[in-house]
């Protein structure tokens, strides 16, 4: 739904709404928020800011690494707080956002905790291992307490926890690994966690409340799945699936969140991909002439495509409204 | 546009506040998505276009053509502008003449670097005065932001030239404010007025992060006798960001209709005084709250999100700047954590509203079960690192010890401030014998003679095959690779700064191992195997 003082504004500016009608209109529509809506709105911005900057603060205390101080109290003080959080856990009601946010300052703590038994022992353990225990040691507590907050942080933990494997195993006698198929388990884990978020979301009380999880790992896969395109199309002999992979990857989403599961968002991302990858098609095609007609050609293909799918993503918005609102409609009227 | 629009607009007529026809499609509800999809392949475009111009009047980007170049651009951006002007929106000639509008920008910016050299504050500021214009003049919105946004960055670097520091942000923060406060006065405005805003916000968000950096560039560009605006440009953009900030508050009470003197208003200024003293020192935090606050002020979703993208980068800026300890960070943060606690303690204290009791008891039981499911997994989060650090102190305290003979190498080329970087005589047989076996993590065979001192006997790819075989004075230890290096636990020795020269004399490393290969550094001994410190992470 469009911001009604945005709304408001527009019209006035249109000479729909005289100057000194502005005012009435915006309160008798409720354009503003009332005093409640205010306070509510001070009360989670403190909480959230109190939260975030107590955790950063935990981790750059500890990051800080005091020699005056003793290993096993540095141990004792970090537990003692986690404790302390935890009982303020049980003190407030679950699943609201005081709760959310204390299970978010311990979903850090366990971070920062495991930070300090590597920062105290030394075992050389690889980097990546910490990222991924941590992520795993949060996995119940996003579970438990349906917070998007948490499950980005996990989504992040985990392909941190990747990149930084990848890097420790490159180059290592030769390779283990080759880049692109480091590329291909990026995007394979990232579209397992998406489809694992959609089936979570069909479940009768989902375990998080909004799309921002699968959408941010929709995000990360469709940009490694671009790369892996673009990787194709300018070395082909080197990486032979990626074209294919690519066009199924694409396919499988677009078809999905336009006909299943209708998301904007998503379908956007989508044809951006799909400019980026026709224009280094393009390129790669004219690469032999590659004179200024063919850059002016490129440039107007690429004008052309990002207008059409504009145009096309604006009617499908469009669609999309009046179908819910239908719905909506109809539902009240069954309620009547 | 849609229903809930349409609604909107009846409720008005029927309060006798608005003429004429609902009009469908009169208002351009883009999501920002789409809006940066369509100007990021303006870019792309714009891009191409620039190497269209370039190889076909290639002469004018290199051979002192500048005036010609700089009158090229000019023209883009003109016919672009009447493109806007004549064809309306949302088709294709509205995404060409940005793409033309852009290439032609270019144009212009490369005439005056051509024509002033890079270093010049000149051409910095003429660039801003030009997108500047350009966010005026051009009737479009994607347009407007883009350039608002470049004419900020140029001011950033022109004035950062200078030696001054702190104006810009403070200057795009009270425009960004002032624009949403006013913008039922300046409602003729809106179409060019909004999109300027966002364009500032972005800045806004952008400098959040370098903002901090300003007194190390203060120093790095320092002069003999600084000018005024280089002394104060920090202490006015605070006091600018400070005043802001105030009149916000003021305008946000006015508007609630909520007088000064009442209790709510002295409550709310002086929360918001208390917010600016405790930011103070770090001034990218007030310009994000400031987003944030005016973003739920005008119920714009997408300015609450960029405040809180300005938060989050804010924080991991903050941990890299040099200019304090991470102590003294740390003490910060928790301070200013507790406070927004405490006023939200004292919200909720002196706004309790009577509790309904009957919808929150039918689910007790199953939340009750969630909490303490949690609870457990707080527990069993604690077992595990409890029982970690048991395993570990355990091998400190029983495992056998174990010296590792140190790479004749002159230590003091090792030592780097406060940890000094260990290899070993063992290193180059166990390096040549994983790379044989391609392995990266194995285990090394030792034999250790009465002064616990290891020598090389095999490697394992695993634990398991050897464990029942060793003898009473054989040992197994573990080893990875990694870049290229052998790392027997870790490869660096800490100790207390300043104590650098205890540890020239350095022969061996003496760990701890436990009998399944698990191995800890505890201290350096000499070549008597006295003990000359121990391992301080």
């Amino acid at each position: 739904m469009t911001c009604k003082r945005k709304l408001i504004l527009h019209w006035a500016e249109q000479g729909h709404i005289k100057a000194e009608d502005i005012q009435s209109a915006l309160e008798v529509s409720d354009a503003n928020p009332s005093n409640q809506e205010w306070l509510h709105f001070i009360k989670s911005s403190c909480l959230w800011l109190g939260i975030t900057a107590i955790a950063a603060a935990t981790i750059f205390f500890f990051a800080f690494n005091w020699q005056s101080i003793s290993t096993l109290t540095k141990f004792a003080l970090l537990q003692g707080f986690m404790v302390c959080t935890t009982i303020a856990y049980l003190k407030v009601a679950p699943l609201k956002r005081p709760s959310t946010a204390i299970t978010f300052l311990i979903a850090m703590l366990t971070g920062a905790l495991l930070a300090l038994s590597g920062q105290i022992y030394q075992t050389g353990a690889d980097p990546w291992q910490l990222f991924a225990i941590w992520a795993l040691l949060i996995t119940p507590f996003a579970l438990l307490n349906h917070s998007s907050a948490l499950w980005i942080l996990w989504i992040l933990l985990i392909n941190l926890a990747l990149l930084l494997y990848s890097q420790t195993f490159r180059g290592l006698f030769g390779f283990l690994f080759r880049e692109e198929e480091l590329l291909a388990i990026f995007l394979l884990f990232n579209t397992l966690s998406t489809i694992a978020f959609e089936v979570m979301l069909q479940l009768k009380s989902p375990p998080l409340k909004n799309r921002y999880a699968p959408q941010l790992c929709l995000l990360i896969s469709g940009f490694i799945a671009t790369w892996l395109a673009i990787w194709a199309i300018f070395d082909s002999s080197d990486l032979q699936w990626g074209g294919p992979v690519y066009l199924i990857w694409v396919g499988a989403v677009f078809y999905y969140y336009r006909h299943r599961k209708f998301d904007l968002f998503v379908l956007s991302g989508c044809v951006g991909s799909g400019i980026v990858t026709i224009s280094c098609l393009l390129i790669n095609l004219l690469g032999d002439a590659m004179d200024g007609g063919a850059f002016l050609f490129i440039s107007l293909v690429i004008i052309g495509l990002s207008t059409s799918g504009g145009i096309w993503l604006k009617k499908l918005s469009q669609i999309d409204n009046s179908s819910s609102t239908t719905i909506n409609n109809s539902a009240e009227e069954e309620q009547r | 546009m849609n229903l809930s629009d349409k609604d909107l607009w009846l409720h008005l007529q029927d309060k006798n506040l608005i003429d004429g026809d609902f009009s469908a499609n009169t208002i351009d509800s883009t999501p920002w998505y789409i809006k940066t999809m369509q100007g990021f392949a303006g870019w792309i475009a714009a891009l191409f276009m620039l190497a269209f111009v370039g190889t076909l009047f290639g002469s004018l980007f290199f051979n002192d053509n500048e005036m010609l170049l700089g009158i090229g651009g000019l023209s883009c951006c003109i016919v672009s502008f009447f493109i806007f002007k004549s064809k309306g929106q949302a088709n294709f000639f509205e995404q060409l003449a940005l793409a033309v509008s852009l290439c032609g920008q270019f144009m212009m910016a490369w005439a005056l670097f051509e024509f002033f050299s890079l270093r010049e504050t000149t051409v910095f500021l003429l660039l801003a005065v030009i997108q500047g214009v350009l966010a005026l003049l051009m009737p479009n919105f994607l347009h407007r932001v883009i350039s608002s946004w470049f004419a900020m960055i140029a001011l950033f670097w022109g004035l950062n030239q200078q030696g001054i520091f702190g104006l810009d942000s403070a200057i795009a923060a009270a425009l960004f404010t002032l624009i949403w406060v006013k913008d039922a006065t300046w409602y003729k405005y809106q179409s060019i007025l909004i999109p300027i805003s966002f364009g500032l916000a972005i800045s806004l968000v952008q400098f959040s992060g370098h903002f901090l950096f300003r007194n190390e560039l203060a120093e790095f560009f320092i002069r003999e006798n600084p000018s005024f605006l280089q002394h104060y440009g920090p202490t006015i953009g605070s006091a600018i960001l400070a005043l802001t900030c105030i009149y916000l508050v003021f305008c946000i009470l006015s508007e609630q209709k909520i007088s000064i003197t009442s209790r709510t208003g002295v409550i709310s200024l002086s929360g918001i005084t208390l917010l600016l003293v405790a930011s103070a020192p770090i001034a990218g935090l007030s310009s994000a709250i400031l987003i944030l606050i005016v973003g739920f002020l005008r119920q714009r979703i997408t300015l609450m999100a960029l405040g809180v993208i300005a938060l989050i980068s804010f924080i991991s800026w903050y941990y890299y700047n040099l200019a304090e300890t991470l102590l003294i960070k740390s003490i910060y943060l928790l301070s200013l954590g507790s406070l927004f606690l405490l006023v939200l303690w004292a919200l909720s204290y002196v706004n309790k509203s009577p509790k309904t009791h009957s919808p929150v008891i039918q689910h007790q039981e199953k939340r009750n079960l969630r909490k303490w499911l949690t609870v457990g997994c707080v527990c069993l989060v604690l077992a595990c690192i409890n029982i970690n650090i048991y395993q570990k102190e355990a091998v400190i305290n029983d495992g056998e010890t174990v010296l590792l003979e140190l790479a004749p190498v002159d230590p003091r080329s090792l030592m780097q401030g406060d940890y000094m970087r260990l290899r070993y005589q063992i290193g180059n047989q166990v390096h040549n014998e994983a790379s044989k076996l391609k392995i990266s993590d194995g285990y090394v065979l030792v034999e250790l003679n009465d002064q616990q001192v290891a020598t090389f006997i095999d490697l394992k790819a695993d634990a398991l095959e050897v464990n029942n075989q060793t003898q009473s004075n054989q040992q197994l230890i573990q080893f990875r690779l990694r870049d290229g290096k052998l790392k027997f636990a870790t490869n660096a020795f800490f100790f207390e700064e300043g104590s650098a020269e205890k540890y020239e004399e350095a022969k061996y490393g003496e760990f701890k191992v436990s009998s399944n290969g698990e191995i800890l550094l505890v201290g350096l001994r000499d070549e008597k195997f006295i003990l000359l410190g121990i391992n301080s992470p």
